[in-house]
């Protein structure tokens, strides 16, 4: 009897040391795996890196551990936002949330109100966060201490041109491309080139939003200023910004024809434009003329400075977030990110589209040099992606990249200024068409347009919306 | 002896037996008609019909795909058609003209469009015979490729132009991808372009046949190069004559593919999944599968072949996937063509894939809940048969108990079982134990009838009662004829021979707690056959007799003297033999026993007792009863002589008779014994043994106390006054342990002001045993506690200054002090330590008497002085104190006798004699207290010989609390010093 009574004791022993064993450990099985759904935004080549890197990670490292990354792409960023925002608040006929997300900053501020987020401190160590760069991972922490995103890949913007296009203009006018450097010779050059071409459009703007917040900023505001919760609205900043660019879209100096530059690039309806490296790969080594492929050579051109601003570009990205739930899916998902922003990985996903790696030793290593050299010893379509990070890499390590930080509304600010300067444009277009319909000259056509006055109307707009969102906002 | 076995054992193994007989019935049946193995077929069958359900949705959705597509494709057909005639061409080569081309392309986005829009597909295509923008290029083909890039969202916005004109991106506003391209590369050598010429070749091979049979199911490939695998459907263009110029297609992304018919979501099974896949020979071909198991298709990737084995379950397939997970498989040809297709021979499979252990959980579950029920089912019916026997058999087990327990005197009862054969048995019993009963009860009758105080027993070695007769029962109180069991007899026996007598054969002493008395009872026991027989008998009378006997016998164990009980009932007896004679109670105690009890230790002491013993012994032959009273106290009664002188005589003689007889010291001298002794007569002191020697004590205290080692006679008159000393010995110890006296407060009024200078404080006992604080002293004396009561009044007179503190107002207060008693070191620290601050207000009063030892008192008085108090000598002039003393003492205060001051103002001795030691004491600076004023002339003459105080009666009587004096003599004493100063 008291035998069995002491091997009872043992056997409750070893239990209970073998539970608190397992605590200690990690809440992945392999016996047991657990599935990931991954909701991104990429498309193309981008969609495809991911889901490569995805299927590499199932195979190799998801599969010993027990984790196994399902990717969905959910189309542009917008549409993955909404359907992102649908299933956090649980509208009807939304899908789940997924595991984990690609997500803005603007994004994470405000599921996070919602609890929706996990907390990845509890998944990194110190050492392991250090390991990114630190402007981006700095982007990826709220509230002093929230660390809600992993930055995956970033991206600056810069200036793509079509080389072979623009030394026909240069050598038949003389200009150089040293205008492209400001906006303001930008917009100069571009009035040139379309009395020169008899009508046509020089330069396009991706991202419009990025256009008047790095404005901005080159001008020393910060119309986003996310440490105080509030937009800084600046007259002369602002003024400068519109006038550049409602006048150029209004005179048609400037352009926005399909649905991105690159593919307006590739028309030929525009000789250059600014979008983000990630992009790179879209950039044609050949245009369609006349039925027929015409090559191109490309140039990279820095993102062009307004006169007397500082010298800085856009810093983005969306990193991923995840989801607060199970701890065997948010170690499962950190495990993960871990692994994806290792720079042995990173640094294959992310260059092969003109990204930029997020760990500091991608840089410090030969990692992203030596990838630089292969790409400029490949296809033409490579070596237009290498030319790329010439600019790109020079912006970040000189630290002159800008991620505006952002504030529970501070989305609803970037796509309204975005959105009315676009409608103003829209309409000044058309005005300015009619004007010159009556066969007004140019400077006329743009004295009857009366930037002032439109500026002020524009100023008034986005003074009226903000007030109706109930965002705070000072003037200048 | 045959072996026996009880009734319920046999019982219980018969119906167990039963038991175990059923359930392995129960177990076979279910072997024998599989119940198991069709619990599983029933889940296989569902798994079956779940995983052909699935296959037949599938099949519909192909179907309806292709029927709506061919349909679609039959129009563009025509369309295009129409538009290379309006161009003058042959279809085949309109991509060699660029306006052609452009209509062409034009047509066929706006039919792409449309299919992209209204079928869940995730691209459509169209590839021509000839490339427009490299015409001479062989494998170059003008194409045009949409893709729904989000095919979930289903929104045109996300579609994407991969290979066409720029035009069609411009006029639909989409985006083109980074590959976008004019043309389409397709080679013949290239298994992935078979979605491209597998439908051509079929159109070339089956002319005129109608579209539907064409087309062709490519599996997955990635046909545009950009690691995008696809499946395809894909239909030939065909001119008028039905050959081909081109094709059309839709590609379903394998994601896509499986989220849309694959979806696990209606699947029954944990962990299962459903997969699309080629099966040959019982192998999946893993270089393409489609499921959206995103496990199963990590683990199947790096996998070439998956070997299925076929189960003996209908149409099941087993197989162990990568990664060690044992799965089983529903197999479904998918019917992707029609029977007259050309490509009706491509296997592919719809797989329903499910973990061995989900599948069969139902029967696994099924058995297990099975082994729990046949398990308890099986313990409650062993516990049934078992509770079931034993009340079966608990009714003869009860009978033969009872039989087993009957004692011979018991009416025999059987309670009916129920069971007719028993109660048979039972009745026969009854009349034959009737028969036996009356034998043994005569012989019972025959004992009782002797009438001795005794009673018998008997135990027997089987029997589990004891028999007992009649006074057994009377004896141990209990009621007569009850069953005694032989633990309850064990019990009685014990106390009944609890305390045997030492020295007495079988004799013990019994005390009944019932009548709280004593027996004393002979218990003999005697073995029989069959056991014990026991005799108990009542000796109670005989031995009580006995005991008297001996006690009247009993002598002092060391002397073998009468002890004090047995000389006072000799001396009684004595005395009431001869009522009228005399008698002579010598009460005798030993001067030195203490001594050398000290100082040669207690066996010296007896042998000390033991010598004088012999020396007492003289009495023994004039008849007297010669006794040790206790410890060194002895007593002898002489009685029946006519003259008290005779007897004296006789008791003067043991002196000169006692000095033959000495104790030899360790030393080795030879000690006299000595002795004081007392003597009280019968009948004139006493006439019971009580009183003579409560006499004779006192005669012999006297003695011990005036003149240690000699004979006393009884002195009543000496008696009468220092009784007390004897009567309050043991009073003086409680008043010393208990601290029971107090003091009273008399005034000492300051003559020249009448105030109240000080105050005496005067020891009273809280006892009335003392009726003054001399006799508190004697007794204190007389037992030698002189020092402890001096200590005992210093620390409670403190005490009581401390106390009154407020009301003594800093006037001084007299102490008196016990003559020739000086306080221990330790008790004068102790004094020193608490009262030091009330010292200098503090008069100690000493008294000088011719005993007194001057040195001490020196001594005292240096002591009194050291410490900040004052001396006072007390009593002076009563006939002791000399004015040469008090020189030596240095008084600070003479305190007159009260013999001195009463009556002097009448005399005139008393009166010159005073007013010299005024005088006197005047010269050295020495205060005078005039005592015992009782009058008003006393007092007049005293405040005329300038006496400083005075105390006494006249002035205020000792009070328990401190009083002033009456203002009256307050009065009296300013208007006599008034008077006085004026003469």
């Amino acid at each position: 009897m008291k035998k069995a009574i002491a091997l009872f004791l043992i056997g409750m022993i070893c239990i209970l040391t073998a539970c608190s064993g397992q605590d200690s450990q990690s809440a992945l099985d392999p016996e047991n795996p657990v599935t990931l759904n991954l909701w991104h935004y990429y498309t193309g080549d981008n969609k495809i890196a991911m889901e490569e890197a995805i299927e590499s990670f199932n195979q190799s490292v998801g599969m010993e551990s027990g984790v196994f990354v399902n990717a969905i792409a959910q189309g542009s960023v917008l549409e993955l936002e909404e359907a992102v925002t649908a299933a956090a608040n649980g509208t009807v006929g939304a899908a789940e949330m997924p595991d984990l997300f690609s997500c803005y900053p603007d994004k994470a501020v405000e599921l996070d109100a919602l609890g929706k987020l996990c907390d990845l401190n509890a998944y990194f160590t110190q050492e392991e966060k250090d390991k990114y760069v630190t402007e981006f991972l700095n982007g990826g922490i709220f509230d002093e201490d929230r660390f809600l995103i992993v930055p995956t890949v970033k991206s600056t913007e810069i200036l793509y041109a079509n080389q072979t296009a623009l030394n026909e203009f240069f050598v038949a006018t003389g200009q150089n491309a040293s205008s492209l450097t400001s906006w303001e010779g930008a917009y100069q050059m571009a009035q040139q080139y379309y009395q020169y071409s008899g009508g046509r459009s020089l330069i396009g703007i991706d991202s419009l939003a990025n256009y008047i917040i790095i404005g901005n900023r080159q001008l020393g505001v910060q119309i986003i200023d996310g440490a105080n919760s509030q937009a800084v609205l600046n007259r002369q900043a602002m003024k400068k910004v519109f006038d550049v660019y409602y006048g150029g879209m209004s005179m048609g100096y400037f352009n926005a024809v399909g649905k991105f530059r690159s593919d307006d690039i590739k028309s030929g309806d525009l000789l250059a434009f600014v979008g983000s490296t990630s992009g790179a790969a879209y950039f044609p080594t050949w245009i369609e003329k006349d039925n027929t492929q015409s090559d191109i050579d490309f140039l990279a051109l820095k993102y062009p400075v307004f006169e007397g601003g500082e010298d800085i570009a856009v810093s983005q990205g969306a990193g991923i977030a995840v989801t607060a739930s199970t701890p065997e899916k948010e170690e499962g998902a950190a495990l993960f990110l871990k692994w994806l922003t290792d720079p042995e990985q990173n640094i294959e996903f992310a260059m092969n589209t003109g990204y930029l790696p997020v760990e500091k030793a991608a840089y410090d290593s030969d990692g992203v040099s030596q990838k630089l050299t292969e790409m400029a010893a490949g296809e033409t379509a490579e070596q237009n992606v290498a030319a790329v990070y010439q600019i790109a890499l020079d912006q970040v390590e000189e630290g002159k990249t800008y991620a505006s930080l952002p504030f529970n509304g501070s989305y609803t600010v970037r796509t309204y200024l975005e959105d009315s300067l676009e409608s103003m444009c829209q309409s000044g277009k058309e005005n300015a068409q009619a004007l010159r319909d009556t066969g007004l000259d140019d400077d006329a056509v743009l004295k009857q347009l009366d930037l002032d006055a439109r500026f002020e109307e524009w100023y008034a707009m986005v003074k009226n919306e903000l007030d109706l969102s109930g965002i705070a906002y000072i003037e200048e | 002896m045959k072996k026996t076995m009880s009734l319920r054992r046999q019982l219980n193994i018969i119906m167990a037996l039963i038991v175990v007989f059923q359930s392995v019935a129960l177990i076979l049946a279910l072997a024998f008609f599989q119940v198991f193995d069709m619990l599983d077929a029933e889940a296989v069958r569902v798994f079956s019909s779940t995983t052909a359900n699935q296959s037949q949705t599938l099949n519909d959705a192909q179907a309806k795909l292709i029927e709506s597509f061919t349909q679609e494709t039959e129009l563009l057909n025509d369309n295009l058609l129409e538009t290379t005639l309006d161009y003058g061409l042959a279809p085949e080569d309109i991509y060699l003209n660029d306006q052609a081309y452009d209509a062409v392309a034009l047509a066929a986005s706006q039919t792409l469009f449309s299919v992209l829009e209204q079928t869940d597909v995730t691209g459509a295509f169209m590839v021509l015979n000839g490339s427009n923008a490299k015409k001479d290029s062989e494998s170059a083909h003008s194409a045009l490729y949409l893709r729904n890039l989000t095919p979930e969202l289903d929104k045109a916005s996300n579609y994407q132009l991969n290979v066409g004109p720029i035009a069609i991106a411009k006029n639909y506003h989409l985006p083109t991808s980074t590959d976008w391209n004019l043309d389409m590369v397709i080679k013949a050598d290239d298994q992935t372009n078979n979605f491209y010429f597998n439908p051509l070749n079929a159109a070339q091979n089956y002319k005129g046949s109608e579209l539907a049979r064409l087309g062709y199911w490519s599996p997955p490939q990635d046909i545009l190069g950009d690691n995008q695998r696809v499946i395809t459907y894909s239909l030939p263009l065909l001119d008028q004559a039905g050959n081909p110029y081109g094709v059309v297609g839709i590609e379903i992304e394998q994601s896509f593919f499986s989220d849309e018919y694959l979806s696990d979501e209606d699947f029954p099974y944990t962990d299962g999944f459903y997969m699309v896949a080629a099966v040959d020979d019982n192998q999946i071909n893993t270089n393409w599968f489609v499921t959206g198991n995103v496990v199963a298709k990590a683990y199947l990737t790096n996998q070439n072949f998956l070997v299925l084995s076929k189960r003996n379950d209908e149409g099941l397939y087993a197989t162990t996937m990568p990664g060690h997970f044992k799965v089983n498989l529903s197999l479904q040809t998918l019917n992707l063509y029609s029977e007259n297709s050309p490509f009706v021979d491509e296997n592919w499979s719809l797989l329903g894939v499910v973990p061995e252990n989900v599948l069969r959980a139902n029967s696994a579950s099924i058995r297990e809940k099975l082994i729990y029920v046949f398990i308890v089912t099986n313990l409650m019916a062993f516990a049934i048969v078992f509770v079931t026997m034993h009340f079966f058999t608990r009714k003869i087990t009860r009978l033969s108990d009872y039989v087993k327990n009957l004692s011979p005197y018991d009416q025999v009862d059987f309670k009916s079982t129920g069971m007719r054969e028993i109660d048979d048995l039972t009745a026969a019993i009854t009349v034959f134990s009737q028969s036996l009963t009356n034998v043994s009860k005569t012989t019972s009758k025959i004992l009782e009838l002797s009438l001795l105080p005794m009673g018998g027993y008997e135990i027997t070695e089987n029997g589990k009662n004891v028999v007992l007769t009649d006074f057994l029962y009377w004896i141990l109180h209990l009621d007569p004829g009850a069953v005694i069991s032989k633990a309850e007899w064990e019990f009685c026996y014990a106390r009944l021979t609890k305390e045997k007598i030492p020295d007495q054969e079988s004799i013990f002493k019994y005390f009944d707690n019932y009548e709280n008395r004593i027996y004393w009872l002979r218990i003999i026991e005697a073995k029989s056959p069959s056991g014990v027989v026991g005799v108990v008998m009542d000796v109670t009378s005989e031995i009580e007799e006995k005991n008297r006997l001996v006690d009247e016998l009993e002598n002092d164990a060391l002397t073998g003297l009468f002890t004090a009980t047995s000389f006072k009932r000799k001396v009684e007896n004595r005395i009431n033999e001869q009522i009228d004679g005399i008698g002579a109670m010598v009460f005798i105690d030993l001067d030195n026993l203490k001594y050398i009890n000290d100082n040669f230790g207690h066996e010296m002491g007896d042998r000390l007792i033991i010598q004088a013993s012999q020396i007492f012994r003289y009495f023994q032959k004039y008849g007297g009863i010669v006794s040790r009273i206790s410890g060194d106290e002895f007593a002898v009664y002489l009685h029946g002589y006519s003259k008290p002188q005779i007897l004296l005589n006789m008791i003067r003689n043991l002196y000169p008779y006692s000095e033959a007889f000495t104790l030899r010291m360790p030393t080795g001298e030879e000690s006299r014994i000595r002795f004081s002794a007392g003597v009280a007569w019968y009948p004139k002191d006493g006439s019971d043994p009580d009183t003579l020697l409560k006499r004779a004590d006192f005669a012999m205290y006297e003695a011990k106390s005036k003149e240690k080692g000699k004979l006393y006679e009884f002195d009543p008159e000496y008696y009468q006054k220092m009784s007390y000393l004897l009567e309050n010995r043991e009073a003086i110890n409680r008043l010393l342990d208990e601290e029971l006296i107090t003091f009273a407060y008399q005034p000492i009024v300051d003559l020249k002001t009448g105030e109240v200078a000080a105050y005496e404080a005067l020891m009273r006992s809280l006892l009335e045993n003392f009726k003054g604080p001399q006799e508190i002293l004697s007794v204190a004396s007389a037992q030698s506690k002189l020092l402890q009561l001096e200590r005992l009044v210093m620390q409670k007179v403190f005490q009581s200054i401390e106390n009154h503190q407020k009301v003594i107002a800093g006037r001084k207060i007299f102490i008196n002090s016990i003559p020739n008693q000086l306080l221990r070191e330790e008790d004068r620290r102790q004094i020193i330590d608490r009262y030091q601050p009330f010292f200098k207000q503090v008069v100690i009063e000493i008294i000088e008497r011719e005993s007194t030892d001057s040195e001490m008192l020196l001594q005292k008085a240096d002591f009194i002085r050291a410490h900040g108090m004052q001396v006072a000598i007390d009593d002076f002039g009563n006939g002791y104190s000399n004015e040469l003393r008090v020189l030596n003492l240095m008084p600070d205060i003479i305190k007159i006798d009260i013999d001195m001051i009463q009556g002097i103002h009448k005399n005139d001795d008393k009166r010159n004699l005073v007013a010299n030691l005024v005088t006197f004491c005047h010269e050295k600076e020495v205060l005078v207290v005039a005592e015992g004023i009782e009058d008003s002339a006393d007092l007049q003459t005293v405040i005329e010989l300038d006496i400083d105080y005075a105390q006494g009666y006249y002035l205020a009587m000792p009070d328990y609390k401190i009083l002033d004096i009456p203002n009256v003599v307050k009065q009296e004493i300013l208007e006599n010093r008034k008077s006085s100063s004026e003469n």
